[in-house]
């Protein structure tokens, strides 16, 4: 699709994770069992035939830079456009503007850094403007058909869910075919749609905004260009019905992932004609042993399972020893778990080593996080 | 110095492979999927690139696309290289000599002198793309190097009753081959050559020209360059190799060796990182085990749906299996589905075939001594794409290329 820019955005904003972001920002946070939380909106984009998208790094980029690499596993590393890692860019608009020494004020903010590079993609008339938080399977063409069609300046995805976060909440017509009204309410009002965080515009649109936005000391995207524009600029909404989530919290997390074990969940986020590209890891199929009981789990190559396994995500290359079990569990890439140990409502990081005999037990409402390369 | 080309390898890929009956119908068989995940040609083409060797041409010929398709720019295996990388070489018209298809393993590489030349080797490292094994063969061309031969035969130790079945290498106490016999009757070593050669690439070219001009020659290596070459005074030597290695020519030999991958001390280990062998990814979501199913001594590659119960068997990508359904001593490739109570036991279900419900493919060749079916063994196979109904029976050792309907 000529003409469209994808820009996906990795900054936290209201998202904490607390350990699963020591490292690393949300869209780098594995999920899913053998993705990242940005694979997801990546995904879409491309399949919706977008060629060229734009990462804005802020901080803790290592991960994220190191997971994308040329971009070649979702086929954005072109030798006409493809993948562009855009680096943090401390701005200043002009010399008067006292940089703020390095603490973020906003969205704004980031997109003001990156306005040489959205002034130089001269060839994309659209761009689709994404958080780095969201899960989802996202039909991309199709929302900027309509977009287009509608002649809406900005397109607004959004969905009737609660736990869509904390964005902004929109009031549709009862037809759903017009906005009513834009708030800041963080209850979702009755019949209200939450902004999921995806927006769809033109680029010079969004330079021009940006661009007044900064030169008046306003940094927060969702009040001072969506709301604020609201009844100036005539705004859709796109609903989207399908599964997705908001990653904003540990617990979130923790029912997210675990809602993938609903074989209807899985259908709708991999779907065959929009699957969802990932760093290929080139590892072996999973090796079940002679004693290995695997229930109700999702499990990703490379994994050894020689013990029990119930309701839990395993990710690629993790190995459970005989006589261990591990139950409600999210473990993530490379964890070993020893022989006899018991792990319940864990979230592992990567290649933690869980040693013999030990026991690891959570609730559901507050599952233990252990951190990367920990020896327990 | 460290010289880029200077050791290419030529893979052959053109064979039919007919003993592994429907499977090749439509494919050659390097391109035949293995393991869970791989196709046969994987394993020769990782070795290639973890050791070193970054200009690998694939000669093809029997019903190449799949096998094209397959390796593409050669990307999955780190060969898409600015200098050298892979490249199918299928036969191809001539200019001033009349054209012809590739006659033998020798003469395939007597047309593609050109190819070889335009990167100057001074060795080209020979290889047939259906064998399963790891191998460095950096240290068999450290090994050629060192002993200054003409060629050097990667060599494998085999049992008396097996040594027939291949081209047996008699050598002195220094490992030079002083006599090579073609599948003998009565073997004077236990040496076989694993059809993996070194040449000095000057020297190949010398008997490649003299073999082409001679039309009584089956321009075969085994059969007609080794002997040459020994009759002219050459050295040749061998090289014992001392993994894990298995020719999957027969259908009985394939099941044997992707059921070799389900052991932990086969002497291959899918599973080591140090040597990876890399293929064409799925790209499916990770496989899913259903509360009551049961997977126990097998191997599930991504994107399976496991409902029923999987034992001693290796699943392919995108492989589903009902409730009810039990799956033993099996190969089910990719996208089957095995439809609720059905049981599938010693058998290979090749590519996209259905299982209907309650049908009974196979059986425990323990208990059902291997008839005289086409597959020679007692290994039932279902074609690629086939449908067997519901409630059907296939008996042990059959081979079902046609949809078994009610």
């Amino acid at each position: 699709m000529k003409g469209v820019l994808g820009i996906i955005l990795t900054l936290d904003g209201n998202d904490d994770l607390r350990g699963l972001t020591l490292h690393r920002t949300v869209p780098s946070v594995p999920f899913g069992s053998r993705y990242r939380i940005i694979d997801f909106m990546l995904s879409s984009m491309i399949g919706g035939g977008i060629e060229d998208v734009a990462i804005v790094l802020r901080d803790r980029y290592q991960s994220l830079m190191d997971h994308l690499g040329t971009g070649k596993d979702w086929d954005l590393s072109r030798r006409r456009g493809g993948l562009y890692l855009l680096p943090p860019h401390s701005y200043r608009q002009d010399l008067s503007m006292p940089d703020n020494g390095g603490a973020l004020r906003g969205k704004i903010e980031i997109l003001a850094g990156i306005l040489h590079f959205l002034t130089h993609m001269k060839h994309h008339e659209y761009v689709v403007l994404s958080d780095g938080d969201l899960v989802i399977n996202l039909p991309i063409d199709d929302m900027l058909d309509r977009h287009v069609q509608s002649g809406s300046d900005i397109t607004i995805l959004c969905a009737a869910d609660e736990s869509a976060g904390s964005g902004i909440a929109l009031c549709l017509s009862p037809d759903g075919g017009r906005i009513v009204s834009i708030e800041e309410t963080p209850p979702l009002p009755a019949g209200g749609y939450r902004a999921l965080g995806v927006y769809i515009m033109k680029r010079s649109l969004l330079i021009e905004t940006i661009t007044e936005a900064i030169s008046g000391g306003r940094h927060d995207f969702e009040l001072d260009i969506i709301m604020r524009h609201f009844g100036f600029l005539k705004m859709s909404a796109a609903v989207f019905e399908g599964f997705f989530a908001k990653i904003q919290s540990p617990a979130c997390y923790f029912t997210s992932s675990m809602r993938l074990l609903d074989p209807r969940v899985r259908n709708e986020l991999f779907s065959k004609d929009r699957p969802v590209y990932t760093k290929v890891h080139d590892r072996a199929p999973v090796y079940y042993g002679d004693r290995a009981l695997c229930r109700g789990s999702l499990v990703a190559d490379g994994c050894v399972i020689e013990g029990t396994v119930e309701n839990s995500v395993l990710f690629r290359g993790v190995q459970i020893a005989p006589d261990a079990v591990v139950t409600n569990s999210i473990l993530m890439q490379g964890t070993v778990v020893h022989r006899s140990s018991r792990l319940d409502f864990v979230v592992a990081d990567k290649n933690v080593n869980v040693r013999d005999r030990r026991v690891i037990s959570g609730r559901a409402e507050s599952p233990v996080f252990v951190a990367k390369n920990n020896i327990v | 110095m460290y010289k880029p080309h200077e050791c290419i390898a030529l893979l052959l890929a053109g064979g039919q492979g007919s003993r592994l009956l429907c499977l090749t119908k439509n494919m050659a068989k390097p391109a035949v999927p293995f393991g869970g995940k791989y196709r046969i040609i994987d394993f020769t083409l990782s070795n290639c690139v973890n050791s070193g060797i970054y200009t690998v041409g694939v000669l093809t010929q029997y019903e190449p696309h799949e096998l094209n398709a397959y390796i593409g720019s050669g990307q999955p295996w780190d060969l898409d290289r600015l200098n050298g990388g892979a490249f199918i070489l299928p036969p191809y018209r001539r200019g001033n000599t009349a054209s012809e298809w590739y006659k033998g393993t020798a003469n395939a590489v007597f047309q593609n002198i050109g190819f070889v030349d335009t990167y100057q080797p001074e060795y080209v490292l020979v290889l047939s793309g259906d064998h399963i094994y790891k191998m460095d063969y950096s240290r068999l061309l450290e090994n050629h190097k060192k002993t200054g031969a003409a060629c050097t035969i990667s060599a494998l130790a085999v049992s008396t009753e097996e040594a027939s079945r291949f081209g047996i290498m008699n050598v002195r106490d220094d490992l030079s081959v002083y006599e090579f016999e073609e599948k003998p009757k009565r073997p004077k070593s236990n040496l076989a050559s694993m059809g993996i050669y070194v040449f000095n690439w000057e020297t190949l070219k010398k008997y490649l020209l003299a073999d082409n001009a001679d039309t009584s020659s089956s321009n075969d290596f085994g059969k007609n360059i080794i002997p040459s070459m020994l009759a002219a005074g050459e050295r040749i030597r061998a090289c014992p190799f001392g993994g894990y290695w298995k020719d999957v020519g027969t259908i009985e030999s394939y099941w044997e060796a992707n059921m070799d991958m389900l052991s932990l001390t086969s002497g291959l280990d899918l599973h080591d990182d140090k040597w990876k062998i890399y293929s064409r990814n799925s790209g499916r979501p990770p496989h899913y085990i259903a509360h009551g199913a049961l997977a126990r001594h097998c191997l599930v590659a991504e994107g399976c749906e496991i409902e029923g119960q999987v034992e001693m068997s290796v699943l392919f990508p995108g492989v589903r299996v009902a409730p009810g359904a039990h799956v033993r001593y099996s190969i089910l490739m990719p996208g089957v589905r095995v439809l609720e109570n059905a049981v599938i036991e010693y058998a290979i279900v090749a590519e996209g075939a259905v299982i209907g419900a309650g049908a009974a493919v196979g059986g425990d060749l323990a208990e059902n001594p291997a008839p005289a079916g086409p597959c020679g063994c007692g290994i039932t196979v279902i074609a690629p794409g086939v449908a067997v109904c519901g409630g059907a029976r296939v008996e042990c050792g059959r081979l079902v290329a046609e949809n078994i309907d009610a």
